[in-house]
């Protein structure tokens, strides 16, 4: 995706190698609305509150995946799979997740699957 | 590729030269590593550490002490499983700051060119976005506004309208309006037909207080001034 970086920010340069916010952070439009689905229908959420939120997750990414970052290196691998987060997220007393999160990846794999086996015709 | 999200051998062979010792007794935990018994200061990473104790209640009952000098109102306890975890996450974002790599402000938008093309959107009262319809609807009472007074220009709420702010906008004022653009992985709808009208000063300002804003073609703002609420790690 070629991305227009906004030029009028003289403090961000192209090739200075800083980390750019839609790099670093998760969409701050996608965490509004996965907050907003938890809300009454006519709750109102602050730019501050998303912008905090957005800062929360994108670093609960991060410790989770260097936890399963960590894991891989010690077994020399050099991918980190679907079983790798459910592992670091026990790892790291997350088990109330990990148990859910390990029935989505057995679903999802088996989605795929399914995909696999019955592509798609083209019309 | 997002190098940033996966720790680099760099900071594991940081951890081995780089000593910061502190008065603590590790827990013999069997997720715990002495390797990573070394750690780098990382300022500003009290709120998201202290976030992490209220979830601790009712949990494993085994706590361990994060260095004190971190904490300014005395030691922050953790759970013993993230102990390490949340050691390593300091070095990468100490490192990512010793590199200067972070973002100092947020930008108000991302992309120059969306910008400038919500600056030439219409707006409706209210400081919402006109659609093509409603344009069209708005062009007509232009022309037949030989009435004393014009009619109130309906703003209808949009089906997938899902971004509220708690801050009403005036219109006419575009230039202190902060705007934040959506990455693409915002799905852009109804992006076909650009306008590209002159503002329209007379709407002035009408007295529409509380009512929520909505940029289409993946685009939110802000209304007020400009805002950059920068949270401090």
């Amino acid at each position: 995706m070629m991305d227009n970086v906004g030029g009028s920010s003289s403090n961000i340069a192209e090739n200075s190698g800083i980390i750019r916010e839609q790099d670093r952070l998760l969409p701050i439009a996608n965490v509004g609305k996965i907050m907003k689905q938890i809300l009454p229908p006519n709750a109102k959420i602050s730019k501050e509150s998303k912008e905090t939120m957005q800062e929360c997750v994108s670093e609960f990414i991060s410790f989770v995946t260097s936890e399963a970052s960590e894991k891989c290196r010690k077994e020399r691998r050099k991918t980190v799979n679907g079983d790798d987060i459910c592992w670091a997220l026990g790892s790291l007393g997350f088990d109330d997740y990990a148990e859910p999160l390990r029935r989505y990846l057995q679903r999802y794999r088996e989605q795929e699957l399914d995909r696999a086996n019955n592509p798609p015709k083209r019309g | 590729m997002k190098p940033f999200l996966l720790s680099h051998p760099d900071t594991m062979y940081n951890c081995s030269q780089v000593y910061c010792s502190h008065s603590l007794a590790h827990t013999s935990y069997p997720c715990g590593d002495p390797y990573f018994g070394s750690s780098i200061v990382a300022y500003g990473t009290q709120a998201i550490t202290q976030q992490m104790v209220p979830q601790m209640l009712g949990l494993a009952s085994t706590r361990i002490a994060l260095p004190v000098e971190l904490a300014e109102d005395g030691p922050i306890y953790v759970n013993a499983k993230q102990y390490h975890g949340i050691l390593r996450r300091r070095q990468s974002r100490a490192k990512l700051k010793a590199q200067n790599k972070l973002i100092k402000s947020r930008k108000p938008y991302l992309h120059e060119s969306r910008h400038r093309h919500a600056l030439k959107r219409v707006r409706g009262t209210g400081g919402r976005f006109l659609s093509a319809k409603q344009l069209q609807q708005f062009n007509a009472e232009l022309v037949t506004d030989a009435h004393s007074g014009p009619g109130p220009v309906n703003v209808y709420q949009k089906k997938d309208a899902s971004e509220a702010e708690s801050h009403p906008s005036r219109t006419g004022k575009n230039a202190s309006i902060t705007f934040t653009a959506i990455s693409g992985l915002t799905s852009m709808s109804g992006n076909s037909v650009s306008f590209r009208r002159p503002e329209h000063n007379f709407l002035g300002n009408s007295p529409n207080i509380g009512g929520s804003s909505q940029c289409s073609g993946g685009l939110t703002f802000g209304g007020g001034a400009r805002q950059c609420t920068s949270v401090g790690r």
